[in-house]
């Protein structure tokens, strides 16, 4: 007997020694960023069904530190399979396995944002044609797997598509997105036509991302809720000069909680009921050793939801915009909880280049303690420091604007339903 | 009994386990790739430019010119809703070319253009080494393009119609000499666990 207990005491101590990929995710909250992408290199060497959930979090941790063509290549294969069909065999496999027993793909507000990641990426070197895929792609990946009512409500796609339109020269496909962008969020005043021309755009990224549980018989389903942050919006400031509120993009847990069901949740229902009827049965049957065989079997039966999720996402997406003369700023961003100012989230960025012949995306990410730093040139130019193009009017910093929060479910008026083309972009020359 | 109650959730696993297997190997270029979706697959860019390069070198403004025409790149566009590496493209287009081209025609490289001009004026110079003075080619041609594309999706099913449009215009007139648009279309029906 004791021979037996080393060996199992090893055992038992390997399954509960954490992980490369919960090492990476504890890195990756305490914004060690370096600690984080060696722990998630590592668990991406691990392929099988997480293939495609371990790469999102190596590229959300490339994306954070900047290294945006590392992130490229990792996004760029991650969102090829998600977008794929993996045939028949896995869900077969699924149905009477747990449901994670499949490839993880993500839900459509995931690959959503996997498609957004690129786009901005692909926006910050200029590259217009292949943005606009980006961004795209994240409306068609919102639009397939949501209910009717709420399909094309993925506001900041809509308006970066319209951005990368204007600098295509399609003019007309541009006004359809910005339609679009203020259908879904008409309290967004940076999606307004007066604010198209500015050539500084900060993406902010806010929060925890929604969390995903189970529900429903057996746990056979999934759902999410808020995630635990406090952030509701930020101010940004350029050289002392107050640019802006933010103003939201996309809620990730409205995203993820419009999202609707297919058969296969018909069918984890299914399993959830006979698991449940099993351990009724169990309890009203009076034979002993039958009760155990029952109640054995609705322990073993995998009824339970697929709860994967890519949890390195942020809560919310808000979005400034300001015109700005070329040339090197300090940008200091402040976030708050409703209308008081959160101390220990302010971030300074020294050294951050606005250039002269392109637009200017610079993305942050909120979180306790995340200080700031000197921003690395991303993008080619020289310009001196400068001031900012029009003096910004002082506003009251423990009253910020408050962000609305507003969802539309309807298309504006005059505007007929989204057709089923998700993405038509041949037009006559 | 014990035993015939392991079966189950053995097998259950060994399942699972199956499913997630993954195989490496080298495999031919023109293979079609694993992951089944309507984008842009490797096979798709190759069979375009072989049609192209074939077409390109059957026009009669290059199979009868009296000296085979210089031809400039210029950018491919990529107004789809795929992600195109429009340089690779634009080189594989080039290479195919050059091997089918069966000096029809021959091609500058204008993306280099600044090293060539520096490497020019050094050997003016005297700075380094040089056999031989020659003239900097100008085009008579520009090859340009755009890529394109109409997604459907209806439930399930999605369809992709691809649309890659080439032309070569004349440098001096800017006459369209030639231009022509190749089509591919892909569906697919996603699994019935897919969303």
């Amino acid at each position: 007997m004791l021979r037996l207990l080393v060996p199992a005491a090893m055992l038992l101590a390997g399954a509960c020694a954490p992980s490369a990929r919960d090492l990476g995710r504890q890195a990756f909250f305490r914004h060690d960023y370096t600690a984080a992408r060696e722990h998630f290199e590592q668990s991406a060497q691990n392929g099988g069904k997480d293939y495609v959930l371990h790469r999102l979090e190596l590229a959300t941790v490339m994306f954070e530190q900047g290294d945006y063509e590392a992130a490229e290549a990792v996004l760029l294969k991650a969102t090829k399979i998600m977008r794929g069909t993996s045939g028949e065999l896995e869900g077969t496999v699924s149905l009477i396995a747990h449901e994670s027993a499949k490839q993880f793909k993500g839900d459509p507000f995931e690959k959503a944002m996997a498609n957004f990641y690129c786009g901005l990426i692909f926006y910050m070197k200029g590259d217009y044609g292949n943005a606009r895929a980006g961004f795209m792609q994240a409306r068609m990946a919102d639009k397939a797997g949501s209910d009717e009512q709420f399909q094309d409500d993925f506001a900041i796609a809509s308006y970066f598509a319209g951005r990368c339109s204007i600098k295509m020269h399609e003019y007309d496909n541009a006004r359809v997105f910005f339609e679009r962008a203020r259908a879904a969020q008409p309290g967004n005043r940076y999606f307004a036509e007066e604010a198209l021309d500015d050539n500084v755009i900060f993406v902010l990224q806010l929060g925890r991302s929604p969390v995903k549980t189970r529900t429903g018989p057996g746990g056979s389903l999934d759902d999410y809720s808020r995630g635990h942050y406090r952030e509701t919006g930020a101010n940004v400031w350029a050289d002392d000069a107050m640019l802006g509120s933010s103003a939201p993009g996309v809620d990730l847990l409205h995203q993820a909680k419009t999202s609707s069901r297919t058969v296969k949740d018909t069918i984890q229902t299914a399993k959830g009921v006979v698991k449940e009827g099993l351990f009724a049965a169990a309890v009203m049957t009076d034979d002993s050793k039958t009760s155990l065989m029952l109640a054995l079997a609705a322990l073993l039966f995998p009824s339970g939801a697929d709860t994967r999720q890519w949890d390195l996402l942020p809560g919310e997406v808000h979005v400034v915009s300001a015109r700005l003369k070329p040339g090197r700023y300090t940008i200091r961003i402040d976030f708050f909880e409703e209308n008081r100012l959160l101390q220990d989230y302010e971030q300074v960025w020294e050294n951050v280049e606005v250039l002269d012949d392109a637009d200017t995306l610079l993305v942050f990410r909120s979180g306790s303690g995340k200080r700031g730093g000197t921003m690395g040139v991303t993008q080619a130019g020289t310009g001196d420091t400068g001031a900012p193009a029009e003096p910004a009017e002082p506003v009251e910093t423990d009253t910020p604007e408050p962000a609305s929060t507003e969802q539309s479910a309807e298309p504006a008026a005059g505007e007929t339903n989204p057709p089923s083309i998700v993405g038509t972009t041949d037009q006559e020359d | 009994m014990a035993i015939r109650k392991m079966v189950m959730p053995v097998l259950l696993t060994a399942l699972a386990a199956a499913a997630g297997c993954g195989s490496y190997g080298r495999v031919p270029i023109d293979t079609d790739d694993n992951v089944k979706d309507t984008g842009l697959e490797s096979k798709d860019l190759l069979t375009t430019v072989e049609i192209m390069a074939a077409d390109m070198v059957a026009l009669p403004e290059i199979a009868e010119a009296a000296a085979p025409p210089t031809i400039a790149f210029l950018e491919v566009e990529n107004a789809s809703t795929e992600y195109i590496d429009t340089n690779l493209f634009l080189e594989d287009i080039r290479t195919e070319l050059l091997q089918n081209a069966r000096g029809k025609f021959r091609f500058l490289d204008r993306a280099k253009i600044e090293a060539i001009m520096k490497e020019r004026n050094l050997k003016r110079a005297g700075e380094i080494t040089t056999s031989g003075a020659k003239d900097l080619l100008g085009a008579d041609l520009f090859l340009t393009g755009s890529i394109r594309n109409i997604l459907r999706a209806d439930g399930r099913r999605e369809t992709n119609m691809m649309s890659y449009r080439f032309r070569l215009v004349d440098a001096e007139s800017s006459l369209v000499i030639w231009e022509k648009d190749y089509k591919a279309k892909k569906q697919i029906t996603k699994a019935w666990y897919e969303r």
